[in-house]
């Protein structure tokens, strides 16, 4: 388990200042931040490759602030694999190593047999950075750091690699903590998540719950958030509003107001009155053909102005007023028969939409 | 077979002038002699024991320079701190003043030591001068082989529960193998040449340039010319070797 105690340390151009963060034993954390957030500064304190100026890193209950890198047992992975050009793979893997009886299960988890005899010079991205892998969890560490892991693998390996890495997680259940600004990677690996803003954690949680509520307006934009609009909160009086009480309880602190933009007008529930934002996730949004009476108040008529290809899923762009992206799979475009320029409609519930 | 371009042609042409102006005068020295004088030269014994101490002292005058400035080297390479550029600025300083200067600042130090301890006029003058002189080689050489080797490297290996010393001599120290050969290479060849500040702290016993310039102002050019040459190839053979040594080993790239 890995704690980290009112952690502060001054880094141009801001402070890092972390007040209290908890990674459970066998729980893998991650870290998102935009570049220069300070994730990687955090690693390196923990690590023990700088001293924090005040706080405390606490690994399984001892207080390793003042500890040696290399009395922490805190192994680190960085962007690159950095393994030792002048050994060879099985002598990378055993560096550092007091005991080699882990030596044949750490080679069968990860499928390094093959590449045991080459040397370093030779191998992919995806191969380094498993030996790299490899090499941390031979000396037994209690906490895996990770940064930016899967950054320099080609996308074929990528894919590959990361799974190898779900899958130490899943037979070692080591604790660990990855930064990251790859979202997908962080959703894909991640038991909780962070954000790190200008050296400030300013959301924990679930990944899901990350995702899909946004603390801030700058955390919604940095995840990428679609549907995301400026306007202007009113409060509600008229009748609509008592309707927009019953169907859900709304949370603590907030009353039902119309959103208005210039080109639209939203039902939400707001806390606040005057200039603010409104999120509306793509999975919120239902789409058809004919108007749609049901209990949400939300309901636009629009158009459909592109039709993106993303995998297995299908983006929408829709004028309706606003600029709304939906997401829908490629059977639902068939059987609505959907092309540039098709009419539609589009509803969601107040509740739904995440206001700032 | 690619077409001569203009460009190409002006570049080979002033490399060519640069190639002459240092091999016409090399050539010259080392074709200037005859085998059996050469023979004649190499038999005479204060010819055989100048060349043994010029190369033995060098030999010397480097394990030094490895001992102490390649801990200096790794500490500008990095490490900051205050006065980092005076002490950079230091290391430069044998390379920017002229050599009998340096003998001169050298008799100065030692001139007052007891017979018994002061270098001056003993072997161990030859060093220190010759260290004196050459040491900056090695130190900026193995400075940028130390920067050139990933921090990151040196991290993941302390984070392996592997201590600093134990880094520096298993990581750090390999990766930078062939930048201090190089630096290495530099600094003994810039010893054995070394004339300027030797000649003023140590005339006797003589190592080979002091020879060299000893012969030619008592007996004139004929006689200083078989030493000279002796020591051109001796130096050419014995950098052949190291340089292809130094081939052999693989540059530091990011793994």
């Amino acid at each position: 388990m890995l704690v980290i105690e009112e952690l502060k340390k001054t880094l141009a151009p801001f402070v890092l200042d972390i007040p209290r963060l908890e990674i459970q034993k066998g729980e893998t954390f991650v870290l998102l931040g935009p570049t220069g957030s300070g994730k990687s500064s955090l690693l390196e304190l923990l690590a023990g490759f700088s001293q924090p100026d005040e706080g405390r890193i606490l690994v399984d209950g001892c207080d390793v602030t003042e500890l040696q890198p290399d009395q922490r047992r805190i192994s680190i992975l960085f962007q690159e694999a950095h393994l030792f050009p002048h050994l060879n793979v099985r002598e990378n893997i055993g560096y550092g190593a007091n005991d080699t009886t882990l030596f044949d299960q750490v080679i069968e988890l990860l499928g390094l047999e093959h590449l045991l005899s080459h040397r370093v010079s030779v191998l992919s991205g995806g191969e380094r950075q498993l030996i790299a892998l490899g090499r941390a969890l031979m000396v037994r560490p209690h906490i895996l750091l990770l940064d930016e892991p899967f950054n320099s693998i080609d996308p074929q390996s990528r894919k590959t690699v990361i799974e190898a890495f779900r899958r130490v997680h899943r037979e070692i259940q080591i604790t660990s903590l990855m930064v990251t600004h790859n979202f997908e990677e962080g959703l894909y690996i991640s038991h909780r998540l962070g954000i790190l803003m200008e050296g400030k954690l300013v959301q924990t949680g679930a990944p899901q719950e990350v995702f899909s509520k946004p603390a801030n307006v700058q955390i919604a934009r940095f995840l990428g958030a679609e549907n995301l609009f400026a306007g202007h909160f009113e409060s509600m009086t008229d009748s609509k509003s008592s309707a927009l009480q019953s169907p859900s309880p709304q949370p603590e602190g907030y009353f039902p107001a119309l959103f208005k933009t210039d080109s639209a007008t939203l039902h939400v529930l707001a806390d606040h009155e005057g200039p603010g934002y409104a999120l509306i996730q793509p999975k919120e949004i239902t789409l058809s053909l004919e108007p749609m009476h049901s209990s949400a108040l939300n309901h636009f008529p629009g158009t459909v102005e592109d039709i993106i290809h993303k995998g297995s899923l299908i983006q929408l762009e829709i004028n309706a007023g606003l600029a709304f992206k939906v997401f829908i799979t490629s059977q639902s475009l068939q059987e609505m028969q959907l092309a540039e320029g098709s009419k539609i409609h589009l509803s969601f519930k107040a509740s739904s939409v995440k206001t700032y | 077979m690619k077409p001569i371009t203009l460009w190409n042609a002006i570049l080979s042409a002033l490399s060519g002038i640069c190639l002459l102006v240092v091999l016409v005068p090399v050539l010259y020295l080392m074709f200037g002699s005859t085998p059996s004088t050469l023979w004649e030269t190499l038999k005479d014994p204060e010819v055989l024991e100048s060349l043994g101490l010029t190369f033995f002292c060098g030999f010397i005058a480097l394990l030094l320079g490895l001992l102490v400035g390649t801990p200096l080297a790794y500490l500008l390479a990095r490490s900051d701190f205050k006065g980092k550029q005076f002490i950079q600025g230091i290391v430069d300083v044998p390379i920017v003043i002229p050599h009998p200067v340096a003998g001169l600042a050298l008799l100065l130090v030692f001139a007052n030591w007891g017979p018994g301890l002061s270098p001056v006029g003993r072997w161990t003058g030859i060093v220190i001068a010759m260290f004196f002189v050459s040491v900056s080689l090695l130190i900026n050489a193995a400075q940028g082989g130390f920067q050139a080797v990933p921090r990151e490297m040196e991290w993941t290996s302390r984070s392996l529960g592997v201590g600093p010393v134990r880094t520096f001599f298993r990581v750090t120290l390999p990766l930078n193998r062939r930048n201090l050969l190089a630096g290495a290479i530099m600094m003994w060849a810039r010893s054995i040449s070394e004339f300027g500040s030797i000649v003023i702290l140590v005339y006797n016993p003589k190592v080979a340039s002091v020879l060299i310039y000893d012969r030619f102002s008592s007996f004139g050019l004929s006689y200083s010319i078989p030493v000279a040459v002796i020591l051109i190839w001796l130096s050419v053979i014995l950098f052949f070797f190291m340089r292809t040594l130094q081939t052999r080993i693989r540059p530091v790239v990011g793994y």
